[in-house]
């Protein structure tokens, strides 16, 4: 099986398609051209409008109203009881097969809903092809619209829309924002940030402890190994602390223990308050020492905050930056084909919108910028130490402004004025560790004079060795962060270098891809042109290498070479250019969908020229012509089209339908249109199917009242065709009695007198046995014998406007009007 | 030499070829690509799906 053709159509309920309870039923011919006309308003376009919604779920041109006007609400025929639609698509497999019948229902608010085979939306999607439906406005664009934009629709002519969307999906996985959003890279910088801060401050007091301790340089050792068998025995030599130490690790030693025999051996309480004093007296130089910040360092943080906050300025709230967001997907989408149009309020305006959005989100991409590098100076200058100075100063029950800012860096960011707040608690901070300091060296020195300077010097490199051992743990935790960042940050890198390396082969393949089908396609583009216009007009396709763009051009204009398609062509030969290159595309990468609809695509075009184009698609282009080419069927309301396949229409290669109807009653194909639904609704009767005879009954019934208004010529007011159509049945009586009123007060009136008396008898019977209950809903009235005697009454209501021509002869006329034959 | 589209080969097939060139890069990770493309192209699942399949490839080669 290489394709589906399509075998049948029926469609209720749609667009201008009523036909309630009597479905409009194209029976197509997969082996001809098909051509369906209709006079103006008859419904024809809804067909094209229906096989639309069945298989893309929606309807441009409705689509397309403002908002205000809810365009999906008109997809189900306004003038339908029930206020719901369908249409039902049957398939025939190219290859020979059994059909397949999918039916799309359409809800009163536009809503689709398919039912069929299993398969049933697949199917509907494989048939979505850019060439099945198309009609005046798809040409106009294509030649129309930008280069970037034709080469993307040209993709799907071209059978590489599934490529194009791959492609776009790969270029998506790379693309870098949302890339590293999903992986939080900005949150693994900051810990790696956090990290190498915490490294280096406690690098630097294990440092200054390890001196303290050793009397030597902790550079002065290769390996950590060393420099802790170096720490270790500082301790183990002491006598009294030898015990502590014995069978343990440097890590493992008790200082507490290690102080409770200082004091032991010593015994006094003063002893134990000198410890308490150097590991609160180094633990504030700690902090101290950590803040190495300068003024300098706030300014350069300062600035940072007022550009920031300037750019914050010069955009709007979160809420609009979640619409831009939204904005620029629509609009970089490939559905949105004009970048112009605004999505939000559907203006179009003179300059891209597109543009617009991009330069509004990289302003709020400047702020992100601003808030990422003032995040990053906090963290770079290891200003994360003023918290441990904040801590350190305060005394409890005090407020820590420093902390609490500090702790929504990253998602609140700092202004201006709190980096002002946080240097001036800075200093607050600083005098009050400096005064405490000096308080805390005071009684140091005061006690060392009273306590044996042995025991003093112990107990200092006891606090020393403990500070030394937390600040070698406290680099191992840091280490271990840093290393378990760098490897996750190692593993999203080469995540996305490879989605990177994907997208750019497959976007390679793709163009390449293009490029090679392009070449295929213009000389049979070429043909189609030729075969239309008959003139030295050759059009030409051009695709820049690795661009998505396609330009269309001329080769040759007359004696011109190389010139602007879109400056020289007349519409007709545009919309020539346009259909030859859909043609084209789809002759040679049609895919499934084997079928195509074209819809008016030939208003344009002079006698001469519809005949030409009529000709190209019967016999290079559409099957049998073209043995395995696509089943056409054409849609026109052109007078002198209609004649062609009149004409055409006797031949075994084309197969023509005449429409005609309204779209508040039905559409229907000439032939005995109303007959069908009297003998629809006769034959339900006589199966006893009372409902679905009296279904269609009404539209039997408002048919022949209309017809007879028409072919009669009864005047009727203004306001007909838009009154509430649930009336119409009645205006119509009304206008027929008035007119019938009116010509025989004139003395006027054509009807002989048993026809005027008819036309009573007859609107007594159809009003008593079947009006004055569809008018209350009171359908459990009818009979099935009743409303076989009102059909009977409906026919004799109309004859009662005909003359027997020539007399005797049987043959029944309306009459031209109500005065004359 | 770089991937193609081979124009005799229906789109299922191309995209499988198009995976099996990637294996040349990354194998775990283009076996990856290779299950969970065609999902994201039908819209059964969304790219953070796949990124987090693809991290979890590389930490499953990384082990």
């Amino acid at each position: 099986m290489s394709g589906w053709l399509l075998q049948s159509i029926e469609i209720e309920g749609l667009r201008g398609i009523n036909n309630e309870g009597a479905p409009l039923m194209l029976r197509l011919k997969s082996d001809c051209v098909t051509s369906i006309s209709a006079q103006n308003g008859v419904g024809k376009s809804s067909i094209f409008d229906a096989i639309n919604f069945a298989i893309r779920g929606v309807i441009p041109k409705l689509d397309g109203l403002p908002a205000s006007e809810n365009g999906r609400s008109y997809y189900v025929n306004r003038f339908h009881s029930v206020g719901a639609g369908h249409v039902t698509l049957t398939l025939i497999p190219e290859g020979g097969g059994d059909p397949v019948a999918i039916r799309v229902d359409c809800a009163a608010d536009g809503t689709r809903t398919v039912s069929g085979p299993p398969n049933a939306e697949a199917l509907l999607r494989d048939l979505d092809r850019e060439f099945v439906l198309l009609d005046n406005k798809t040409f106009q664009s294509f030649i129309d619209t930008k280069d970037l934009d034709r080469g993307r629709s040209f993709a799907g002519l071209l059978g590489l829309k599934k490529y194009s969307d791959l492609r776009q999906s790969l270029q998506a996985l790379g693309r870098t924002q949302p890339f590293n959003n999903h992986f939080g890279t900005s949150v693994l910088e900051s810990r790696r940030r956090t990290g190498t801060a915490s490294l280096q401050t406690a690098q630097r007091n294990a440092q200054t402890s390890f001196e303290v301790l050793t009397q030597r340089k902790l550079t002065d050792f290769q390996t950590h190994a060393e420099a802790q068998i170096a720490a270790y025995s500082s301790l183990e030599q002491i006598a009294i602390l030898k015990r502590q130490c014995t069978g343990k690790a440097f890590g493992e030693i008790d200082f507490d223990a290690c102080l409770e025999e200082i004091k032991k051996a010593e015994g006094g309480e003063e002893k134990d308050r000198l410890a308490k004093i150097i590991r609160e007296q180094e633990a504030i130089e700690a902090v101290l020492n950590a803040d190495s910040l300068t003024d300098a360092d706030r300014d350069a943080l300062r600035d940072i905050a007022v550009r920031r906050e300037e750019a914050l300025g010069r955009v709007g709230s979160a809420l609009l930056h979640e619409h831009l967001i939204v904005a620029e997907r629509v609009l970089s989408d490939e559905s949105w084909s004009n970048k112009n149009l605004c999505p939000t309020c559907e203006t179009e305006n003179e300059k891209s919108v597109f543009d617009k959005v991009t330069r509004n989100l990289s302003a709020y991409q400047a702020v992100h910028d601003l808030g990422a590098e003032l995040a990053s100076g906090w963290s770079d200058r290891n200003c994360d130490c003023l918290t441990d100075l904040e801590d350190a100063a305060v005394e409890e029950g005090e407020s820590c402004p420093i902390g609490e800012i500090a702790s929504r860096v990253d998602e609140d960011f700092l202004t201006a004025a709190q980096i002002d707040a946080i240097w001036t608690h800075r200093a607050t901070c600083r005098g009050k560790l400096d005064t405490r300091l000096k308080a805390l060296r005071d009684e140091r020195s005061e006690l060392e004079k009273k306590l044996p300077p042995s025991y003093v010097e112990v107990t200092r490199r006891v606090e020393a060795a403990r500070r030394l051992s937390e600040a070698w743990k406290n680099a191992a935790t840091a280490e271990a962060e840093i290393a378990a960042v760098t490897a996750r940050k190692a593993r999203i890198d080469k995540i996305k270098r490879f989605l990177d390396g994907a997208a750019a082969a497959f976007a390679g393949a793709e163009s390449r891809a293009a490029t090679r089908r392009l070449a295929a396609v213009t000389p049979i583009c070429k043909s189609f042109f030729g075969g239309i216009v008959h003139a030295p007009v050759e059009p030409s396709l051009i695709k820049p290498s690795g661009s998505e763009s396609l330009a269309i051009a001329l080769a040759k204009f007359w004696s011109l070479q190389d010139v602007s398609a879109q400056a020289l062509l007349s519409e007709s030969f545009r919309n020539a250019f346009a259909v030859s290159v859909y043609l084209a595309a789809a002759q040679l990468y049609g895919g499934d969908a084997k079928f195509i609809i074209l819809d008016d695509v030939t208003s344009s075009f002079d006698a001469g020229h519809q005949f030409h184009i009529m000709e190209s698609i019967r016999t290079k282009f559409a099957r049998p012509g073209q043995a395995g080419g696509p089943q056409v069927v054409i849609l026109s309301h052109d007078t002198l089209l209609e004649k062609l396949f009149n004409k055409n229409g006797n031949e075994p290669d084309w197969q023509h339908i005449r429409l005609e109807g309204t779209a508040q009653t039905a559409v229907l194909q000439q032939t005995g249109a109303a007959n069908r639904v009297r003998d629809a609704a006769v034959t339900h009767l006589n199966a006893g199917q009372v409902e679905d005879g009296a279904l269609r009954l009404r539209p039997y019934l408002e048919y022949k009242l209309l017809e007879i208004i028409g072919k009669v010529a009864i005047p009727v007011p203004v306001d007909f065709a838009m009154d509430d159509n649930k009336k119409q049945v009645q205006n119509c009586i009304a206008a027929i009695q008035a007119a019938v009123t009116l010509h025989k007060a004139a003395n006027r009136l054509i009807l002989t007198p048993q026809q005027e008396t008819g036309l009573q008898t007859h609107m007594a019977t159809i009003t008593g046995n079947f009006l004055s209950h569809y008018a209350t809903g009171s359908t459990q009235a009818f009979s099935a014998p009743s409303l076989l005697g009102v059909i009977a009454a409906i026919d004799a209501y109309a004859e009662c406007f005909m003359y027997e021509d020539p007399p005797g002869s049987g043959n029944k006329r309306y009459y031209r009007s109500l005065a004359q034959r | 030499m770089p991937f193609d589209i081979n124009d005799t080969l229906t789109f299922e097939e191309n995209l499988a070829a198009f995976v099996k060139s990637l294996e040349a890069d990354d194998a775990k990770l283009a076996a990856v690509l290779a299950q969970k493309l065609p999902e994201l192209l039908k819209g059964n699942i969304e790219p953070s799906d796949i990124w987090d399949a693809l991290e979890v490839g590389s930490q499953e080669q990384a082990s």
